[in-house]
C-alpha cells in the first residue's frame, strides 16, 4: 500500500502534476495536485476515513520572513487570525476597524507617556481612555464567533504549529460539510482583522525570550551565527529585546496579507471524499477575478564555506556543537537516515560505553533552517572534567567518518526504522495531511519515505557531510578559565 | 427478532473463533482473522452513511490471558499491545513509583531473540518500537512493527514479561530514566499530583516518589513483577491489516504466550477516599490558574459515549456550551478554557484550565460552579441537543480513524465494560440518547473539584492547602575521590596542623573558639519530599546538653541530649532515642563547622588528616572526626583560604543501607567575632536533596565563657 504512495508523493513534492509524472503502478492512485484560479495549491488524497476529511494548510509566513524589528510578528498574526474576520465575529466591521485604529493610537500614546515618565494624572487618563476604547471594541466583536462556527460544522479545533519558514494549520470536518469549512478558511485568509493581536505579540515575544535562555540555546545561536553569513536563520535566533517597540496593526495586517497570498499556501486534504466534487467546490471558493500572482521568493544564497570555523563560548555548561554545511543538493531524507544512525552510534559510544557524554543530539538540519542549514551534532559532557576527553573523542570519530564514511550495513538498519515511521504516517490520515502539507509546501521538516536511492545518497553523504572544510565548531570554556586568562 | 438474530450471529462468530483456536493447538487457542464487521451499522437518524468498519474478536487462553483482535484495511502496521494490570494505580502507599520502575526495568533487562542481543537491538533490526504508557491501574506496552514481523514482536513482548527479575544494574539504569523524566516534566507532574490529592488518591508528591524510587532494589522489583505480571490479569490486543500477517501467524500468537504462568487474582488495592472539593497551591505571579477536575468523562472508557455527549453540552472547544455562556455572562469574555485529559494513579480524568487575574478568583469559581449546576437544570433545546450529538459522533469517528486511538478505545471497552463491538454500541447509544439522561450522567459522572494555583491573596476562604515542596532536582554533585597525600609522617603532620590552624584562624581564631561556651543557630530547611522545616540548635560546649527544636507544620518536636540518654518530646509524648538514633543526632549536631572546630579547639575531639580532594576547582584537605559510636564525619577545608567547604556523613534509615550525606557550605559571614556559614546544600548519594538557610539568633551569635 505504501509503495505507490511513495512515487505519488515524490512527484507531488517535485512540484509537478502527480498524475502526469508518477509511474504506471502508482498512476491508479487517486492523488491529485491542482491549482485554483486564485493560485492556491491543493493536494487531494482520498482514502477510507468514516466520512471525515483532514485538512492541513501550510502557509509560508514564519520567522524567516520577519525583518529585524518584527520578531514574533508572524506567529502573533497567525494566532490572531483565528479570532475572527471582518465577516465573522463583528456586528459592524467599519466601526470595529475604526475603533481598532483608535486603540492603536491610544496604545502608542500611552507607551510614549510611560517611557517619558509623564505625570500620574496624564497616565491615568490615557489608561482610562485605552480601557474604554478596548471595551467598546469588545462590545462590537466576539473573539470566539469564528471558532464557534467551525465547531458547529462540526470541525475539530484549528491546531496551529508555527515554524521558522511557515506555519501549519490543521483541522478536520465531516465530508458533507467540507464546503462550509473551506469557506471559513478562505475567509480567514482574505478578511483578517487580527483581534487581540497586540497582547498575543507580547506573549509570543515573552516566550521567544524564555526559549532563548534554555540550556543550549546560546550554543545553537553561536553555531548559526558562525556557520552562516547571510541566511535569515542567523537573525531569527536572536530573541527580541525586552523593550522591543510594538508593531502597528496596519503593518501587521500588511505583513499578514502579503504572506497569505494564495501562491504561498499549500493545502492537503486527506480522507473520505469524492475528489471531483471537492475539486469543483474548492474551485468555486478559492477564486480570483485576476490572474494568480506568484509570490516573490526571498531565498537567500549563502556563499560557499571555504574552511573550518570555530567559536569559543564562555559558559558554565560543558556543551560542544559541531555543524557541517552539507552539499546544496543533499537529499533531506538521506540526511535524516544519516542523523538517525549517528545518534544511535554516538549514544552507544560516548554515553553508554565510554561515559564521556551526558547526552547526544543529532539534527539532520538546523531547526527550521533552509537549504544551507548545517547538519548538527550536539554533545553535552558530564562535567568539565570530561570535556577535554569528549572533544578528542568526537574529533577522532568525525575524522574517521570523513575518511571512511558511514557503514552501508548499519545505514540499512536505520532505513527499516524510518520506513516503519513512515508507514505509521500513512496509516493516519491526520498525520499524512500534515506531513504532505509541509513536504509539498517546501518545508523540510519531515522526510519522504526512504528508498534504495535514499540509502545510496546517505552512504555518499556519509563522507561528504563530515568534511573538515565545511565544519563549524562551537566549543565551551568554563568561566574560571576565562578569569585566569584575563589575569 | 432482529436483536435475537444479532445475538445468534455474534455467538456464531465467537464460537467459530473458539473452535478454530482449539483446533490449532491443544494448550492455547488460535485467533482467526475477524470478519469485516458482523453487522452493518443502523443509523437512520444520522445524515451521513458510514462504511462498515471491522469489529473486534476476543478469546481467552488457558492461562487466562485475554486476546483482542482487530483487523482492517486502513492499517499499514501491525500493533501488538500488552495491557498488564501493573500500572501506577497498583502502587501501594508505602511504595510510590515502584510500578513505573518495574515496568522500565523490564524494558531495560529484556533480551532479543538472538542470543546475546538486547531488546533495543532487536527492535532496531526490525524497525519496530515499544512504547510504555500508564493508564490508571494498567500499564501498556504498545509495540508496532511491519506486519510481516508480528510474530517476532509477539515473542519479544512475551520475553519482556516472562524474563528473570532484572538485575541491580538494570534497575539502576531504569531508575536513571525515571528520574530524568521527572526532571524534564517536573512542574507538570507536580500539578498532576496536586490533582490526585484532591481526588483522594494516595498519589504522593513527585519529590517523595523520586526519593522512594532511589531506595528500591531488586527485591522490591522482583516481588512486584512476580505478583502483577500475570496472564490472567493481562490483555493482548492485536491490530493488523486484513491480509497480513495471515491467519497462520495469528494462530501462533496464543502459543507464544501459552507458557506464561497464571498467577493469583489481584484484589482491589485501596478503598475509595473522600474527594476534596477545593484545593489551593501557592504560585508566584499576578494571575490565578483554576483547574476544574472531572472524574472520567473521557470518551468511551466504559464503551459509552454518554459522558462525551454531556461534555459537548457543557463545553465545546471552549467556544460553545454552558460554560462559555456563563463565562460571557459574568464578564470573562476574554478567558479561554483549555481542556486536557490526564491519567492519574486511579482514574482517567478531564480537566478544564482557566487563567484570570488573581482578584477575580472567587468570581471565576462561582461561575464554574454555576456552569456545572446548569447541566442538571437547563432545558438544552433541540438544536443544541443535536449539535452536541453530531459533535460527539464526529469525535468518536476520529477516534476510530486514528489507528492508535482505536486500539486503545477497543481495549478499554473490553477491559472495563466487556464490550467487544464498541463502535456499534456507541452508535446505538447515541441514537437512543434522550434529554432525561443528561442530568443523571451529569450527577453520576461529573464530580467537579477545583484546584486553585495563585498568589496567597487569591486563596479562596474554604480551600484546603496542598503543601507542595519546592525542590531542585537536576543538580548532581561532582563525583570526586579523596586521594591520600604521599609523604613523610612529619611532613603530613605539618600539613595537617597547618590546615587546621588556618581553618581555626579564618573562623575567628583559635582563642575565640576555645572560649565558646554555647552555640546557637537556626536552620530553615527546604528539602525534597518534605515541607519546610525550621530547626533551632543549642549546644553547650564542650560536653553539655545539645538541643534541637524542630518546627514542622505548626508542631514542635524537641530532641535533647542529656547525660545518659537522649529524649525526643512531641506534645505530651516522650520517647528515648535508640543508640543508633542517638549517634545520628550527635553527628547532626556537629554539622555546623563552628561547633565542630570549637570542640576541636577545646580538645574535646581530634581531627585526623585523611587526604586531599579536588572538587569544583578547589583543593580541599579532608579531616576525619572519629566518634566513639563508630560513626564518622569528614570535613573538607579549602587549602587556599582555610574555609570549611564540605562535610560528609552518613544517614541511616531502618531496613535500608546507609546513605552518604554531603553538606556543601557557603555564604560565610561574620557573627560575633566568628565567621560562620549561612547557607548549606544537602546532597544524598551525590544527588541534591535541598538546602538550609542558617541564621544565628543573638547579635553576637555565640556566648563566651567568662
Amino acid at each position: 500500500m505504501a509503495t505507490p504512495f511513495v512515487y505519488a508523493i515524490a512527484a507531488l513534492v517535485a512540484g509537478t502534476s502527480a498524475i502526469a509524472t508518477i509511474p504506471a503502478q502508482a498512476a491508479q492512485l487517486p492523488v491529485e495536485r491542482f491549482v485554483t484560479s486564485d493560485g492556491s495549491v491543493f493536494v487531494l488524497m482520498p482514502r477510507p476515513a468514516r466520512g471525515i476529511v483532514y485538512w492541513a494548510e501550510w502557509i509560508r509566513m514564519g520567522r524567516k520572513h520577519e525583518s529585524e524589528t518584527q520578531a514574533g510578528l508572524a506567529e502573533a498574526c497567525a494566532i490572531a487570525s483565528l479570532a475572527g474576520t471582518t465577516t465573522h465575529g463583528t456586528s459592524s466591521p467599519e466601526a470595529e476597524a475604526e475603533l481598532l485604529q483608535q486603540l492603536d493610537t491610544v496604545r502608542r500614546a500611552l507607551r510614549t507617556a510611560e517611557i517619558q515618565g509623564r505625570a500620574d494624572g496624564e497616565l491615568a487618563a490615557l489608561r482610562a481612555e485605552f480601557a474604554d476604547t478596548k471595551a467598546r471594541c469588545a462590545n462590537l466583536s466576539d473573539r470566539f464567533a469564528y471558532q464557534r462556527l467551525l465547531t458547529s460544522i462540526p470541525a475539530s479545533a484549528l491546531r496551529l504549529t508555527p515554524g521558522v519558514d511557515g506555519y501549519l494549520l490543521e483541522s478536520s470536518c465531516p465530508t458533507d460539510r467540507v464546503d462550509e469549512f473551506a469557506v471559513l478558511l478562505a475567509s480567514r485568509r482574505k478578511d483578517a482583522v487580527l483581534r487581540g493581536y497586540h497582547e498575543i505579540l507580547d506573549e509570543v515575544r515573552a516566550r521567544l525570550r524564555r526559549e532563548s535562555e534554555e540550556p543550549g540555546a546560546s550554543h545553537r545561536r553561536a553555531l548559526a551565527l558562525t556557520a552562516l553569513e547571510v541566511d535569515p536563520l542567523r537573525r531569527v535566533l536572536i530573541p527580541p529585546p525586552p523593550k522591543a517597540p510594538p508593531i502597528a496593526r496596519t503593518e501587521a495586517l500588511e505583513f499578514y496579507r502579503r504572506h497569505h497570498d494564495p501562491s504561498g499556501t499549500t493545502t492537503v486534504i486527506v480522507g473520505e471524499f469524492d475528489p471531483t466534487r471537492v475539486k469543483d467546490q474548492l474551485g468555486k471558493i478559492f477564486v480570483s477575478s485576476t490572474a494568480p500572482t506568484s509570490m516573490i521568493q526571498n531565498d537567500v544564497l549563502e556563499p560557499p564555506q571555504e574552511g573550518p570555523r570555530t567559536k569559543v563560548l564562555i559558559s558554565s555548561e560543558p556543551r560542544l556543537l559541531w555543524g557541517w554545511r552539507p552539499p546544496d543538493d543533499a537529499r533531506y531524507d538521506a540526511l535524516e537516515v544519516l542523523a538517525e544512525w549517528l545518534q544511535r552510534r554516538l549514544e552507544r559510544e560516548f554515553v553508554r560505553e565510554r561515559n564521556v557524554a551526558k547526552s547526544v543530539r543529532v539534527l539532520p538540519r538546523f531547526p527550521g533552517g533552509g537549504a544551507p542549514a548545517p547538519f548538527v551534532v550536539e554533545l553535552l559532557a558530564n562535567s568539565y572534567f570530561d570535556f577535554g576527553k569528549l572533544e578528542i573523542a568526537a574529533r577522532n570519530t568525525f575524522e574517521t567518518l570523513e575518511r571512511e564514511g558511514a557503514p552501508a550495513k548499519e545505514l540499512q538498519l536505520e532505513a527499516a526504522t524510518v520506513l516503519t515511521d513512515v508507514r505509521r504516517v500513512f496509516e493516519n490520515p491526520r498525520d499524512m495531511a500534515s506531513v504532505l502539507a509541509r513536504a509539498v509546501g517546501r518545508s523540510a521538516t519531515r522526510s519522504l519515505p526512504p528508498t534504495e536511492r535514499t540509502l545510496e545518497a546517505a552512504f555518499a553523504l556519509g563522507k561528504l557531510v563530515f568534511s573538515e572544510s565545511k565544519r563549524t565548531t562551537v566549543t565551551t570554556r568554563p568561566p574560571a578559565d576565562d578569569e585566569e586568562a584575563n589575569r | 427478532m432482529t436483536g435475537c438474530n444479532r445475538k445468534l450471529r455474534h455467538l456464531a462468530s465467537l464460537l467459530a473463533v473458539v473452535s478454530a483456536a482449539l483446533a490449532a493447538c491443544e494448550t492455547a487457542p488460535k485467533l482467526q482473522p475477524a470478519p469485516i464487521a458482523e453487522e452493518a451499522p443502523v443509523q437512520p437518524q444520522l445524515a451521513r452513511e458510514r462504511p462498515r468498519w471491522p469489529a473486534a474478536v476476543t478469546s481467552v487462553g488457558d492461562n487466562g490471558l485475554n486476546y483482542l483482535l482487530i483487523q482492517g484495511n486502513p492499517f499499514e502496521l501491525a500493533r501488538v499491545t500488552l495491557w498488564v494490570r501493573a500500572g501506577i494505580g497498583r502502587d501501594r502507599d508505602s511504595k510510590p513509583g515502584l510500578a513505573e520502575l518495574s515496568a522500565r526495568s523490564l524494558l531495560v533487562a529484556a533480551r532479543g531473540l538472538e542470543p546475546g542481543s538486547t531488546l533495543a537491538e532487536e527492535l532496531h533490526r526490525l524497525g519496530a518500537r515499544i512504547d510504555l504508557r500508564f493508564e490508571g491501574e494498567w500499564v501498556c506496552f504498545e509495540a508496532s512493527c511491519q506486519p510481516q514481523d508480528t510474530e517476532k514482536l509477539a515473542r519479544l513482548l512475551f520475553g519482556l514479561v516472562n524474563q528473570d527479575a532484572p538485575s541491580q544494574d538494570e534497575i539502576d539504569l531504569a531508575r536513571a530514566q525515571v528520574l530524568s523524566r521527572y526532571t524534564t516534566n517536573f512542574a507538570e507532574l507536580r500539578r498532576e499530583r496536586a490533582i490526585e490529592r484532591l481526588l483522594g488518591e494516595p498519589g504522593p508528591n513527585v519529590a517523595l516518589e523520586q526519593e522512594a524510587i532511589k531506595s528500591y532494589g531488586s527485591t522490591e522489583v522482583r516481588l512486584f513483577v512476580g505478583i502483577h505480571y500475570r496472564p490472567n490479569e493481562s490483555y493482548v490486543v492485536l491490530q493488523t491489516p486484513a491480509a497480513l500477517p495471515g491467519p497462520e501467524v495469528l494462530a501462533k500468537i496464543p502459543t507464544i504466550f501459552a507458557p506464561w504462568l497464571k498467577g493469583q487474582k489481584l484484589g482491589d488495592l485501596a478503598l475509595p477516599e473522600e474527594v476534596r472539593p477545593l484545593g489551593f497551591v501557592e504560585r508566584d505571579g499576578k494571575t490565578t490558574e483554576v483547574t476544574a477536575v472531572l472524574l472520567s468523562p473521557t470518551p468511551a472508557p466504559l464503551g459509552s459515549i454518554a459522558a462525551q455527549f454531556v461534555w459537548q453540552l457543557f463545553d465545546r472547544d471552549g467556544v460553545a456550551g454552558l460554560l462559555r455562556k456563563r463565562l460571557d455572562e459574568r464578564g470573562f469574555r476574554e478567558v479561554m478554557p483549555i481542556t486536557e485529559d490526564l491519567d492519574t494513579g486511579r482514574h482517567r480524568i478531564r480537566t478544564v484550565r482557566l487563567e484570570v487575574d488573581s482578584e477575580r478568583t472567587t468570581q471565576l469559581l462561582d461561575t464554574l460552579r454555576a456552569a456545572f449546576a446548569d447541566l442538571g437544570v437547563s432545558d438544552h433545546g433541540i438544536a443544541e441537543f443535536n449539535r452536541a450529538k453530531q459533535r460527539a459522533w464526529f469525535l468518536w469517528d476520529e477516534v476510530v480513524v486514528d489507528s492508535e486511538e482505536r486500539a486503545r478505545a477497543f481495549a478499554r471497552a473490553k477491559i472495563y465494560a466487556n464490550v467487544t463491538d464498541v463502535d456499534k454500541r456507541i452508535q446505538d447509544e447515541l441514537e437512543s440518547m434522550r434529554d432525561r439522561t443528561i442530568s443523571r450522567i451529569a450527577t453520576e459522572r461529573f464530580v467537579p473539584v477545583f484546584l486553585v494555583r495563585g498568589p496567597l491573596s487569591a486563596r479562596p476562604r474554604d480551600a484546603a492547602d496542598l503543601p507542595v515542596p519546592k525542590v531542585t532536582i537536576a543538580t548532581v554533585l561532582e563525583e570526586s575521590r579523596i586521594r591520600p597525600i604521599l609523604g613523610e609522617r612529619a611532613e603530613l603532620q605539618a600539613i595537617a596542623k597547618a590546615g587546621l590552624e588556618r581553618a581555626a584562624a579564618v573562623l575567628g581564631g583559635r582563642r575565640s573558639l576555645q572560649e565558646l561556651s554555647t552555640m546557637q543557630w537556626n536552620a530553615t530547611c527546604e528539602y525534597q519530599a518534605s515541607i519546610p522545616i525550621e530547626e533551632q540548635w543549642t549546644i553547650a560546649l564542650p560536653a553539655g546538653p545539645r538541643t534541637r527544636t524542630r518546627k514542622i507544620l505548626g508542631s514542635t518536636v524537641v530532641t535533647e541530649r542529656k547525660p545518659g540518654e537522649t529524649v525526643e518530646t512531641f506534645n505530651r509524648n516522650r520517647r528515648v532515642l535508640s543508640n543508633a538514633e542517638r549517634a545520628y543526632f550527635e553527628l547532626e549536631s556537629l554539622t555546623n563547622p563552628g561547633a565542630l572546630f570549637a570542640l576541636w579547639a577545646q580538645k574535646a575531639h581530634t581531627l585526623e588528616l585523611e587526604g586531599r580532594l579536588e572538587e569544583s576547582g578547589r583543593s580541599l584537605l579532608v579531616y576525619v572526626l572519629q566518634l566513639p559510636t563508630t560513626k564518622e564525619l569528614r570535613i573538607g577545608v579549602d587549602e587556599e583560604n582555610g574555609l570549611p567547604r564540605r562535610m560528609d556523613t552518613w544517614a541511616w534509615r531502618p531496613n535500608s543501607v546507609p546513605q552518604r550525606v554531603t553538606w556543601i557550605l557557603g555564604d560565610y559571614r561574620g557573627v560575633g567575632g566568628l565567621r560562620l556559614p549561612h547557607y548549606a546544600e544537602k546532597y544524598v548519594e551525590g544527588q541534591i536533596r535541598g538546602h538550609q538557610t542558617i541564621t544565628y539568633p543573638h547579635a553576637d551569635g555565640v556566648e563566651r565563657s567568662k
